[in-house]
């Protein structure tokens, strides 16, 4: 018979580092996604052309430039520092879980696995009646500042004409 | 406040071409001599282009920007990352080097890196908005000059003169009115600029009037090209203000703010077993 107190402290720690915390890494590894995608056609954004302002005859030509606005930079760099700080953090949870779990796994003798494992089958068959909490299937890709946008063409209708934008991926 | 679109703002500029046209014409029919209206109207295109020069920026790429941004938010706020609640009672009952080390480094202070994530994507979400109402405030200012232009120019009759309509600009503390309060109940770590709460977001002091008018179709048009330019130069101000809170946003947050150092069980968790022990009475 394995140690039931040894099997609950495993348990535990299986269920911290198999499913909270990769759980919690999908969440970061989703909002660094997002935040990467806040920065697709950034520049766009913040470009504009500008009347140059002073005195003049009214028919002069109107001095104008295109100029990112002085907002364009600090944004860039508050928002890049948003997206590698959550991505950080999702790749540390994710690996914290791993390492958890390896720990866990270093723990268990032969009974004491056997009885684990049973513990998992049964509460995956739980699951969806009580809604308890299994792994998460995946967990998206952490996305760096200099990687790529993935677009996806997005065709919408307003009545039988179609309109195609691109968008990011989430 | 609704969009001034490039459509709406074309408008507003061929209203104001028209209207001077008009008052020309007016001014220039002396019996059976008249103006060539087609003519005169190709002469003041430039002015339709003075109103949808405030249509070059691009706020609905801000808004989608914003967007992403809202959902990097709503990952943020999920109850899943409350989770770490239930991971810091597990890890708690754990000793030895490894263990400690993950749940005083790691653990512990993960509430509050993830609030200082929290609120930088509100603050970043809140720049957005700020710039975004900048190009909203700006058109809506180039229409109400459009409109008082358009007024100014019925007035004039074949004497010239009209006008002296003012308008204060609604674009002077755009940056300002954004100003939130970071939602925490409790203290920030750090001081954000635009969400903190503090009236640390310069704002001019009043709002410069712009005033539509003059003595002749010269005066009156210049008065309505100064009354432009002093809606860029107000956007720009409010641009720069805006730029500056971002800056000292980046001054005011530390890497320390954002991020964890690597937690030392992720160093080969393998042989780190031994210092990452069991609970007491557990296994003894």
């Amino acid at each position: 018979m394995p140690d039931e107190n040894l099997v609950a402290a495993l348990d535990d720690l299986w269920k911290a580092g198999a499913i909270q915390l990769p759980h919690m890494a999908v969440q970061y590894a989703q909002s660094n996604r997002d935040a990467h995608n806040a920065g697709w056609r950034e520049s766009e954004g913040f470009d504009r052309n500008m009347i140059a302002s002073g005195r003049g005859i009214w028919y002069e030509a109107l001095k104008t430039s295109t100029t990112p606005s002085p907002v364009a930079e600090p944004f860039q760099a508050l928002r890049q520092l948003l997206q590698q700080a959550v991505g950080h953090t999702a790749e540390q949870l994710e690996a914290s879980g791993r390492a958890l779990v390896i720990i866990g796994e270093s723990y268990a003798d032969e009974d004491t696995a056997t009885e684990l494992e049973i513990l998992r089958s049964e509460r995956y068959d739980a699951a969806p009646e009580y809604d308890l909490d299994t792994p998460p299937e995946e967990i998206p890709e952490v996305r760096d500042v200099d990687d790529p946008h993935v677009t996806t063409i997005r065709l919408e209708f307003d009545g039988i004409v179609p309109s195609v934008t691109k968008v990011p991926t989430r | 406040m609704s969009r001034f679109t490039a459509g709406a703002l074309r408008a507003k500029g061929n209203d104001v071409r028209d209207a001077l046209t008009e008052a020309l014409a007016r001014m220039f029919s002396f019996g059976s001599m008249t103006l060539d209206v087609d003519e005169v109207n190709e002469a003041f295109g430039p002015v339709v282009e003075w109103f949808t020069r405030f249509a070059d920026s691009d706020p609905e790429r801000l808004e989608a920007m914003r967007d992403s941004l809202r959902h990097t938010t709503a990952s943020l706020k999920s109850p899943d990352l409350e989770k770490i609640d239930t991971v810091h009672d597990t890890v708690a009952a754990w000793r030895g080097p490894a263990a400690d080390s993950f749940f005083e480094n790691f653990v512990t202070p993960f509430g509050r890196i993830h609030q200082n994530h929290v609120e930088l994507s509100m603050e970043l979400d809140a720049a957005l908005t700020a710039a975004i109402t900048i190009i909203d405030n700006g058109r809506h200012d180039a229409a109400t000059v459009a409109d008082n232009a358009v007024e100014m120019f019925n007035a004039m009759d074949s004497g010239g003169g009209g006008g002296g309509l003012s308008m204060a600009l609604t674009i002077v503390g755009a940056v300002a009115g954004v100003a939130g309060t970071v939602a925490t109940g409790g203290t920030a770590a750090v001081a954000w600029a635009l969400i903190g709460g503090t009236a640390s977001v310069g704002a001019a002091a009043t709002a410069p009037t712009a005033t539509i008018g003059g003595n002749s179709l010269e005066e009156g048009l210049e008065s309505v090209r100064l009354a432009l330019a002093d809606i860029h130069t107000a956007m720009q101000e409010e641009e720069v203000i805006l730029a500056e809170a971002l800056l000292s946003d980046l001054s005011a947050v530390s890497s320390d703010d954002l991020f964890l150092p690597n937690p030392v069980i992720l160093t080969n968790p393998g042989s780190r077993t031994g210092e990452f022990r069991l609970p007491a009475g557990v296994g003894d």
